[in-house]
């Protein structure tokens, strides 16, 4: 599938903030995309600093009585509906009640709930309305829901969906994810380091169906830390997961590290919890940049072969200035000529080329392996 | 005048030749995924070996064998080892190793040459050794060690056996040694090692490939365990799909206490309808189904769907048998499995279409090696895949199973 027609997290929370109060907005997406995290962000905006802010309503759990109750006034003849407390509506905070405050809230899950209870919904998304009680202008509602096709049971009907503006939310990709939700979150800096070197989590499995960018691959195969709706999966990693990993992150000096692997498995699944654990390891492996840095002949040089692959990747990023690049050279000779190849291939390839290319032991590592190049 | 122009191979020391080797793979678009595999262990050339071998960690090369080749003739022997550790064949099967020697190596070569020649079928990277002639037969592609040893055992009279370096065998011979790994050498160090080789290895060939290209690589989740619990699995797949439901509502209120003026909700259940279980009758799948069946008689006790259909088929459907409410504790006990062989999914589509059946879901227990595969026949289908990972049918959820 061609995901160009999806929206990102920052641009579906600036339709929600420009459109929510005259219109319902229904966002789908896949799983753990932040799709409930959007009312967190919508929340912050000055614009609803005067809203009654409603967590968001996991439409799954209601039934009929938990939007409202019938009441029976038999002088009058007729039966009301009472509006439950967490709707934010009540005799006192209506439309035409002085003082009132407008109410911004979100009901997730929609289309996994009975029709019984969408009926039930409807004068809320469509009208803003619960029995006889309107909620004051400005009030925001929206709405979200899986895609219809993760197999998860959402079905809206054509002429539900057609009373509300539906838009696709699509996954953040890595630098979305890292500035706007990682780093202002402060997440472990283990998970941080990892994603950078495997951003294929911020792929989707949209992206293995046609027209996507990997249409012809098996997603099974190529990325198999992702979720899957083909496959029966225990967990996968997600934006939402993810977070969830880097909590468990937090506390592994708290834990072993068999609960801390087994805890990791539950949260992102075990192809991707297996990438956080080597990544766990060659850091316990890898000497310090900075002993690198002041003394790259004499620094200590993991034994793991793998570890030292792990760390030429991260010399080449991590580089600075001239002085830096050399010290890594330095380093980067004492190392089996397999390492000192992939180092100047990579370094080649990167666009900070131009640090490493003016130091001299550069120049002999690369006359060193030339031969290794030739046929 | 002549000259005699030696190529940079030729004047490489041999352990050279195996670095530059290992320097074309982790070069490679697709090999790279072997990046942390080659890198492992030490490379030991030893004189008198006949060709190559290793014990899941070290490489071992005789020297007149590795002399012999040309680069990308090493380069397939550097990634056949590679292989080997990736697939701890040295470390996992010492019990099944002991018991059929020959045979296992010849298996565990199979599966190893299968998906090189998959990664590179046009040799652009890599050249079949001639001396031996590699293991290799497009019967065994996608297969695992285990599969292909249990067919090799079936067929154990017609497998012509050489000693390594030996024969002339047209089918090919063994490349290599497979030592056990040794005592005293950490298995689970080495566990997390390999682990370690495969993540760092698929990460490099993802950064090579820049997130580009639709060609599967072979290569590819060769170190993603698949051990989801498939128990669980079909136990929720179940629940979900065929367990009613059963919710109140007070729009219309209940009748009974509203003269009281006391207000309270009406109750309603939802009944779900068939579930139908498809049966391959493949020879390999005689011995899971007890265990399964065990399985979903007791799921089906709890989720108590209104019927539960088991179709029996192989090129048609051969038989079906049908289990009620209150049947469902003797589903393990009354399987009559009919029919034999022969794989084509197709006929229980068609079956269903005929008769008009109409399951809330359905799940197929299958092998995968099948023909093709069926027209979708509901919108709630979860293929159990027994003991075979490479199989994706076209629609529905996979399960793998492995017994």
């Amino acid at each position: 599938m061609n995901t160009s027609d999806f929206l990102s997290h920052k641009q579906v929370a600036d339709l929600i903030k420009a459109v929510g109060a005259k219109r319902t907005v229904l966002i789908m997406g896949e799983n753990g995309v932040g799709k409930t995290a959007i009312h967190h962000t919508v929340s912050q905006d000055p614009k609803f600093d005067d809203h009654i802010k409603i967590k968001p309503i996991d439409s799954t759990q209601l039934s009929d009585g938990a939007l409202f109750m019938p009441d029976l006034d038999r002088e009058r003849g007729v039966s009301t509906e009472l509006p439950n407390e967490r709707l934010g509506v009540s005799k006192t905070n209506r439309k035409g009640v002085d003082g009132s405050r407008p109410v911004l809230g979100m009901f997730d899950e929609i289309a996994k709930v009975p029709q019984f209870v969408k009926n039930m919904l409807a004068p809320i998304l469509y009208e803003r309305r619960v029995g006889n009680y309107i909620m004051p202008e400005g009030s925001v509602w929206f709405a979200a829901t899986n895609l219809s096709n993760e197999g998860l049971g959402d079905l809206l009907q054509a002429h539900l969906r057609n009373r509300l503006v539906v838009v696709k939310m699509r996954k953040p990709s890595l630098d979305e994810w890292l500035n706007d939700f990682a780093m202002p979150r402060q997440l472990n800096p283990v998970l941080l380091a990892c994603v950078q070197e495997y951003p294929m989590v911020f792929d989707s499995f949209l992206d293995y169906e046609k027209g996507g960018k990997y249409e012809g691959k098996s997603l099974d195969k190529d990325n198999p830390h992702i979720f899957n709706p083909k496959a029966v999966q225990d967990a996968y990693a997600s934006p939402r997961s993810l977070h969830a990993a880097s909590d468990i992150l937090d506390v592994m000096g708290e834990i072993d590290a068999e609960t801390l692997r087994k805890a990791l498995d539950g949260a992102v699944g075990k192809a991707f919890a297996s990438v956080l654990d080597s990544f766990i390891r060659f850091g316990q492996q890898l000497p310090p940049i900075n002993t690198i840095l002041s003394a790259p002949t004499t620094a200590p040089i993991p034994s793991n072969k793998i570890a030292q692959q792990v760390q030429v990747f991260q010399f080449i990023t991590r580089a600075e200035d001239r002085d830096q690049a050399q010290a890594f050279t330095q380093y980067v000779m004492r190392l089996q000529p397999e390492m000192q190849s992939l180092f100047c291939r990579r370094v080649g390839e990167s666009q900070r080329v131009g640090l490493f290319t003016t130091v001299m032991e550069f120049g002999r590592m690369l006359a060193d392996n030339k031969i290794y190049y030739k046929v | 005048m002549t000259t005699n122009k030696q190529s940079t191979w030729d004047t490489m020391t041999l352990e050279q030749r195996v670095r530059a080797v290992n320097i074309d793979i982790m070069n490679h678009m697709d090999f790279s995924t072997l990046s942390g595999l080659v890198t492992m262990g030490n490379i030991n050339i030893v004189d008198g070996m006949p060709t190559a071998g290793t014990n899941g960690v070290d490489v071992f090369y005789g020297t007149e064998f590795l002399a012999a080749q040309n680069r990308k003739q090493v380069r397939f022997v550097q990634c056949h080892e590679a292989l080997h550790k990736g697939l701890r064949h040295c470390s996992d099967y010492k019990d099944i190793v002991k018991k059929y020697p020959q045979l296992s190596n010849i298996a565990m070569d199979y599966v190893v040459n299968a998906l090189i020649e998959q990664t590179d079928p046009d040799h652009k990277f890599i050249e079949h050794t001639t001396y031996p002639k590699p293991l290799l037969d497009p019967k065994y592609y996608n297969r695992s060690f285990v599969d292909v040893l249990q067919d090799l055992l079936k067929n154990a009279k017609e497998v012509e056996v050489y000693k390594v370096g030996e024969g002339d065998n047209a089918g090919g011979d063994p490349l290599d040694e497979h030592f056990p790994m040794p005592d005293d050498i950490d298995g689970k160090e080495i566990d997390k090692q390999i682990e370690d080789a495969l993540n760092h290895g698929d990460m490099v060939q993802k950064r090579l490939q820049a997130g580009q290209g639709s060609k599967n690589n072979p290569l590819n989740g060769l170190g993603v365990k698949r051990d989801t619990d498939w128990r669980n699995a079909l136990r929720e797949f179940i629940e979900q799909v065929v367990t009613g439901d059963e919710y109140s509502r007070y729009n219309p209120p209940s009748r009974r206490f509203f003269a009281h003026d006391i207000l309270m909700p009406t109750h309603f259940d939802v009944a779900m309808g068939e579930l139908v279980i498809a049966c391959d009758t493949s020879g390999s799948m005689g011995p899971i189904y007890p265990v399964v069946f065990g399985e979903i008689a007791n799921i089906c006790k709890q989720a108590n769907p209104d019927k539960v259909r088991i179709v029996w088929w192989d090129t048609e459907v051969c038989d079906e048998q049908v289990f009620n409410r209150g049947d469902f504790d003797n589903i393990a006990s009354l399987l009559k499995p009919a029919g034999g062989g022969g794989t084509s999914p197709q006929c229980v589509a068609n079956y269903m279409v005929k008769h008009d059946y109409k399951p809330t879901a359905v799940i197929w227990l299958t092998d995968g090696y099948l023909d093709a595969c069926p027209t979708a026949v509901c919108g709630n289908e979860l293929w159990g895949v027994v003991n075979n990972d490479h199989f994706q049918p076209a629609h529905g959820k996979t399960l793998r199973i492995h017994n």
